[in-house]
């Protein structure tokens, strides 16, 4: 009963919304999903893997470019009033609030949510999507909540990875080529830094995860039209992303920081 | 009557937009029987298996399995009789970051439907069944077409359906190939004592593994009858479409 009543609000919200109501509809549907039995925990160990482990390469290489370009800009703006030795502290602030966070969304919207709209396109116009259901596996419940949890879970986790190695880049940068004190730098890195900072960015990287995953999901299992659609999705996949986190990322920070 | 029926399908009717793929379907199948639905390419044959497996929701008209109403029908029960069917996909539709017996495997698995020993036995079971004894530990990427339907067979038998739902069973295989999966799928509707419904254009196979056939054409099915009733009928969009003639009503828009 409560299925058919989903589904006839699901038929009304489409017809009204195209797009975005399907979009709406399939996030519902994904949530509530998650709550029934039987929950993929393989395939979600497997998308922690390939959504956090394997992006950490991409991570780390952007986290510490990040931290080395920007010591190396404010330290040469800040020495031009005398107050380079705020580098460290204006170094972290930027990386843990805003560049860690927003960077490996980026870099992670590219690489597994290009991955990811691929795979389940591909899965979509082979037919593989409708053997699931034939063999009595739900594909939402198989395929599309074990990726957004796994983006939810991992987004955070290599932020904070992302952080570390940021500010590290930084005191490279600074101490190393610029001649910065190493024990000043530290301490202006940490002393003015709070605890809501870094949480900021975790939200941040939450949200992002749950939009990599979701929109990738979404355009894949939606795909249609052979290799040429499987090539728009993957497409739209990354461009959506990447829009709707440089929106979400203003949005974050205007309600909550 | 009605309780000797297997499947019965009852005015569906199915659109895209403004195409209207199916205006009003009619169809039973008794059980053990095979039914092959032939039409022209792209006139929506498929999508008549698509509705009774539940991959798409008719827009109107009712079909009825073991007596029950599937249309409408909450989705826990309408996955319980889904299970109950086995569909062979076109391509297969073979998962390819599987190996082969972990597609075979699948939904007993995944449904918990055995312990994994009885499961890898069962595998092994109907690989066999299906000529290819021993490859469980292949990729589906190695293999060749007709390889891929017989796992695909062997994947949709193995949680043992009552209904096997065929989407052209044979296209794009050459024409030995063709008769092997034939023959195969005769063997094991014998063997397993399934009902089929097949969805061809292929007309050598419908006559050789169906009882009866009915011919889609403008989202009606205007002719059934015995494979010998369709080869003879002088129904002349039948007749054009058996015999393969370019000039006819199905071309020429009578």
């Amino acid at each position: 009963m409560i299925g058919r009543a989903f589904g006839q609000i699901g038929a009304f919200t489409m017809a009204f919304f195209g797009r975005w109501g399907a979009a709406v509809f399939l996030l519902l549907r994904t949530l509530r999903s998650t709550l029934g039995r039987p929950f993929y925990l393989g395939n979600l160990f497997y998308q922690v893997e390939f959504i956090g482990i394997r992006s950490l390469p991409v991570v780390l290489l952007t986290s510490i470019f990040t931290g080395m370009v920007l010591a190396l800009q404010i330290f040469s703006g800040f020495e031009r009033f005398g107050a380079e030795s705020m580098t460290g502290t204006v170094v972290g602030y930027s990386i843990v609030r805003e560049l860690g966070p927003v960077l490996v969304g980026l870099m992670v919207a590219g690489r597994a949510g290009a991955a990811m709209a691929a795979e389940l396109g591909t899965m979509r116009v082979t037919q593989q999507i409708d053997a699931l259901y034939a063999l009595s596996a739900d594909p939402v419940r198989y395929l599309i909540v074990p990726r957004f949890w796994a983006g939810v879970i991992a987004l955070p986790l290599l932020v904070v990875i992302g952080d570390f190695i940021g500010i590290w880049g930084g005191y490279v940068v600074s101490v190393g080529m610029l001649g910065a004190n190493p024990v000043v730098y530290w301490d202006n890195t940490f002393d003015f830094m709070e605890l809501w900072d870094v949480f900021s960015g975790l939200i941040k990287a939450t949200a992002f995860g749950a939009i990599i995953a979701f929109v990738a999901s979404f355009q894949g299992y939606t795909t249609s039209g052979g290799a040429r659609g499987v090539g728009r999705a993957t497409t739209s996949a990354v461009v959506s992303a990447a829009t709707l986190i440089l929106a979400a990322n203003y949005l974050i920070t205007y309600l909550v920081v | 009557m009605a309780d000797e029926r297997l499947l019965e399908v009852h005015g569906l009717r199915k659109a895209f937009g403004d195409n209207v793929v199916w205006e009003e379907g009619n169809l039973d199948l008794a059980p053990g029987e095979t039914h092959a639905v032939i039409g022209g390419s792209g006139t929506g044959k498929s999508v008549l298996l698509k509705c009774v497996l539940g991959l798409l929701d008719p827009d109107s008209g009712s079909i009825r399995y073991r007596d029950q109403e599937l249309v409408g029908m909450a989705q826990g029960e309408r996955a319980r009789m889904t299970r109950d069917m086995g569909m062979l996909f076109q391509d297969a539709a073979l998962f390819d970051s599987m190996t082969v017996g972990a597609n075979v495997g699948f939904e007993l698995e995944q449904m918990n439907l055995m312990p994994p020993k009885e499961i890898r036995e069962r595998v092994t079971e109907v690989l066999g069944w299906v000529g290819l004894p021993g490859i469980e530990d292949r990729d589906p990427a190695q293999l060749s077409g007709g390889m891929r339907k017989r796992v695909g067979l062997a994947r949709a038998l193995a949680s043992g359906p009552n209904l096997m739902l065929y989407d052209e069973p044979t296209t794009g295989l050459d024409p030995i190939t063709s008769d092997v999966i034939n023959e195969l799928i005769i063997y094991l509707q014998e063997k397993t004592h399934t009902s089929g419904l097949v969805i061809t254009h292929d007309m050598d196979s419908a006559y050789k593994i169906a009882g009866r056939i009915s011919m889609l054409y403008q989202g009606r099915l205007v002719f059934t009858g015995t494979p010998e009733e369709i080869r003879t009928t002088d129904h002349p969009v039948v007749s054009q479409f058996v015999h393969g003639r370019a000039h006819g009503p199905i071309t020429e828009g009578a």
